[in-house]
């Protein structure tokens, strides 16, 4: 049936760099996205254009060109390379380069604006009815909820099992096992809302032993590597549906607790130039910052700084204010 | 009645000679099979109780696996020495055997400075039956197929401490012109400061001698073993590097005919189907798309994207007419394409990876596929619609774990052990299995 679904439009590279596989269009573009981003950050009006430089982000990385971003493992492999496979080694940097440039300067802009796995996640909290329970504070919503984590933990387990591999079991299902523990850190958090901020703490845990896997030299993959369609694994798809179902009931719950690239992005964005603070007269309560975060960095009188994702969202409501550049 | 029996005796001795000088062409002389990476035979085992022969063990020991190693053998090459059925395959352990293919009792062994990775290649060259391997010491070796000796070894770099280990391809037999040439890709690297280089390079020697006759620098980084075919009637060889670009040269002296570039990186070898009306190249890349090439201007003909990446060779088999292509994917499939349309014509899925290339044979007449998968078993499968006729579980792998890409696995070969068709398959637990029919079979 879906045989003859061409899934990327544009598979060979449009601007080849030396003769390679690699596409110097895609790195300009995605060069260019972060830095009209980084513009319309500084520009009072640019929340409007969030959506815009998503869907572009979207539609261009999935359905147009078929380079994956393979910053973590990528990069860590094309270490491995230099002054063996110069090929490689600019493979893996010439996403990474910029990516830290960009977070040095803007902080996670790259999650807030760019990420395509974190655009379908927002997605869910843009539907009125899945906002509408995902915020509902009442105990039967909140039983509700827990019901549903349980059924997507098992519906995730069964996928596991099912389309496991016959040899290598753990290895290379790393991203559906990260992908369950989005499941349950999200099952924590609803049950305890008051954790948010501990169990934020674990991703740089998390981030750790995912960093000591790949040193080991195992191919680690990740949820999003599925959506690329450049690396579509078994677990990369387990871990997608983990990841995606999970963002209907906690909003952006990979991001916030496990995603690996935003935790070190994270780490960076802790130098970054711009900052946002909430503003001293600001007087909103603990509903309604969570209603305009969606990764609950606004508190009722601080910012969290490396949850931040730099939408913007709250200084277009008027809580916060940019500080400095 | 003596007029009868000497009728029946001319044609029996026919059959004979026929039988004889069909199992000559049809060995598995190179990797997949001959220099188009076919990876087709036409021996034809007798029924479908295929059952272990014999397993060679060169060491009796396994060495520890590393990551980025080979697997422990190369794909092996099984041809008959003036009458004698020999099987040739390097190993990790940095020697290369020859091994008698009724019984796999060691004919002789040469030793060489690093490991065997790919397959060999068997030719006569001027009466002399000779084998060809290329070897992670940056040296292609000719050596005397029944003895073992040593007849030329050209060196593509010489040794100095900032080189890496070379990476090398499964060389080819080029006829040309009354003279016989050997094609090998060979990519070096130095990380020697302020002069570093990485080099993947095609070798053109002259196969009696071992004299160098051309070589062309293509690409930085690695190249797949070439094969040969023809571009309007002018002998072309066709080669895939790992930074994505397919190239086919004039085999006379070099000189790139067309690149292409594909979606990503090349890790698979292209084939050749050549018909009378055209050829065409098929090959994998690490995108999942299987290519269909136009020969003479490589121009993409049609294009079939499996689940994951591919890195197996192509095997082009002819069936009642009909040319299908067989392929292996990391999607766990083995696929089969219709080559004129690129139709799947089915696919079989495995419990992991399939990395290796399809063998093609025959079992009682019947078209069947041989191949390899990471859940550690070898499989029959039927050649038009998929079904599993057999299949051999190779136990489980002596590592906990292997960096995706990283490891070289083996394919499986096919050919005659005297008039015993049988199936090698070099595994990688450093053994080399051959299997047989029950009750013989024919070629």
């Amino acid at each position: 049936m879906f045989e003859n679904l061409k899934w990327k439009l544009v598979e060979r590279p449009i601007l080849p760099i030396g003769n390679t596989y690699l596409d110097a269009f895609v790195f300009l573009v995605f060069f260019g996205l972060l830095f009209f981003a980084g513009i319309a950050l500084k520009n009072k009006r640019g929340i409007g254009l969030r959506p815009f430089v998503q869907a572009v982000t979207f539609v261009f990385f999935i359905f147009i060109v078929h380079r994956c971003f393979c910053a973590l493992r990528g990069t860590i492999f094309s270490f491995q390379d230099i002054g063996k496979n110069d090929l490689n080694v600019f493979n893996g940097l010439f996403i990474l380069v910029p990516l830290i440039a960009f977070t040095l300067l803007f902080g996670r802009i790259f999650c807030a604006w760019l990420c395509p796995l974190g655009f379908m996640q927002e997605v869910f909290f843009r539907v009125p009815f899945i906002k509408r329970i995902i915020l509902d504070p009442a105990p039967r919503i909140k039983r509700l909820r827990l019901l549903l984590l349980v059924a997507i933990f098992f519906a995730a387990v069964f996928l596991l099992l099912e389309f496991r591999p016959k040899t290598f079991f753990f290895v290379q299902n790393i991203a559906s096992f990260w992908g369950l523990a989005t499941i349950i850190l999200a099952g924590l958090f609803v049950l305890n809302p008051g954790a948010d901020l501990k169990l934020k703490k674990l991703r740089y845990f998390l981030l750790f032993i995912w960093l000591f896997i790949i040193f080991l030299g195992i191919f680690v993959t990740d949820p999003w590597c599925a959506l690329y369609g450049n690396e579509i694994d078994y677990s990369s798809l387990v871990g997608l549906f983990a990841v995606l179902a999970t963002a209907a009931i906690v909003p952006m719950a990979w991001c916030r607790y496990l995603c690996p690239l935003g935790s070190s992005l994270s780490l960076m964005a802790k130098f970054f130039q711009i900052k946002i603070k909430v503003k001293k007269d600001s007087v909103i309560s603990k509903i309604e910052a969570r209603q305009i975060c969606y990764v609950q960095a606004l508190e009722e009188k601080a910012l969290d700084k490396s949850s931040c994702l730099f939408c913007k969202r709250c200084v277009e409501a008027g809580a916060s204010e940019i500080e400095e550049l | 009645m003596a007029c009868c029996v000497k009728k029946l005796t001319n044609v029996l001795v026919f059959c004979l000679i026929f039988l004889a000088t069909n199992a000559y062409c049809d060995d598995w002389t190179g990797f997949q099979h001959d220099s188009t990476h076919s990876g087709s035979s036409t021996v034809s085992f007798a029924d479908e109780f295929i059952t272990h022969l014999w397993t060679f063990s060169p060491t009796g020991r396994t060495w520890n696996y590393k990551s980025g190693s080979s697997v422990w053998s190369s794909s092996a090459c099984i041809v008959d020495v003036k009458g004698k059925s020999i099987i040739y395959a390097g190993f990790y352990n940095n020697n290369f055997y020859a091994v008698d293919a009724k019984d796999g009792s060691l004919i002789w062994r040469f030793i060489a400075g690093n490991r065997f990775n790919h397959a060999p290649v068997f030719a006569e060259i001027n009466s002399r039956p000779m084998v060809f391997a290329a070897c992670s010491d940056r040296t292609i070796y000719a050596l005397d197929a029944l003895s073992g000796e040593k007849i030329w070894g050209y060196e593509t770099l010489p040794w100095s401490y900032m080189l890496s280990e070379a990476i090398v391809s499964s060389p080819i037999i080029i006829r040309l012109d009354n003279l016989s040439l050997l094609a090998c890709a060979v990519w070096n690297s130095s990380q020697m400061p302020f002069n570093s280089f990485q080099k993947g390079q095609l070798y053109v020697l002259n196969a009696a001698s071992g004299e160098k006759l051309y070589s062309v620098v293509l690409s930085a980084t690695p190249l797949n073993s070439p094969c040969l075919g023809n571009i309007n009637g002018e002998p072309a060889i066709f080669i895939s590097s790992n930074d994505g670009s397919v190239f086919a040269l004039n085999a006379k002296d070099g000189k790139v005919i067309w690149q292409v570039i594909l979606d990503s990186g090349l890790f698979s070898s292209p084939s050749i189907l050549s018909d009378k009306q055209n050829s065409r190249i098929f090959i994998g890349s690490r995108f999942g798309n299987l290519y269909c090439l136009d020969a003479v201007t490589g121009k993409t003909i049609w294009t079939k994207k499996t689940g994951h990446a591919i890195d197996s060779t192509p095997a082009i088999g002819n069936i009642d007419g009909n040319a299908y292509v067989y392929i292996g994917s990391y999607d766990r499939n083995i696929y089969c394409f219709d080559a004129a349309t690129g139709e799947k014509v089915w696919n079989y899925k495995t419990g992991d990876y399939v990395v290796s290339s399809c063998a093609l044979a025959r079992i009682s007449g019947r078209a069947v596929v041989f191949a390899h998968s990471l859940d550690n078993k070898l499989y029959c499968l039927d050649g038009l619609n998929g079904s599993v006729v057999w299949n051999f579980d190779l136990g489980k792998l002596i590592w906990a774990y292997n960096t995706r890409g990283d490891t070289i696995w083996s394919s499986p070969a096919v050919g005659m052990a005297g008039d015993k068709p049988i199936l090698v398959f070099p595994c990688y637990d450093s053994k080399l299995y051959a299997f047989s029919a029950a009750i013989g079979g024919s070629n």
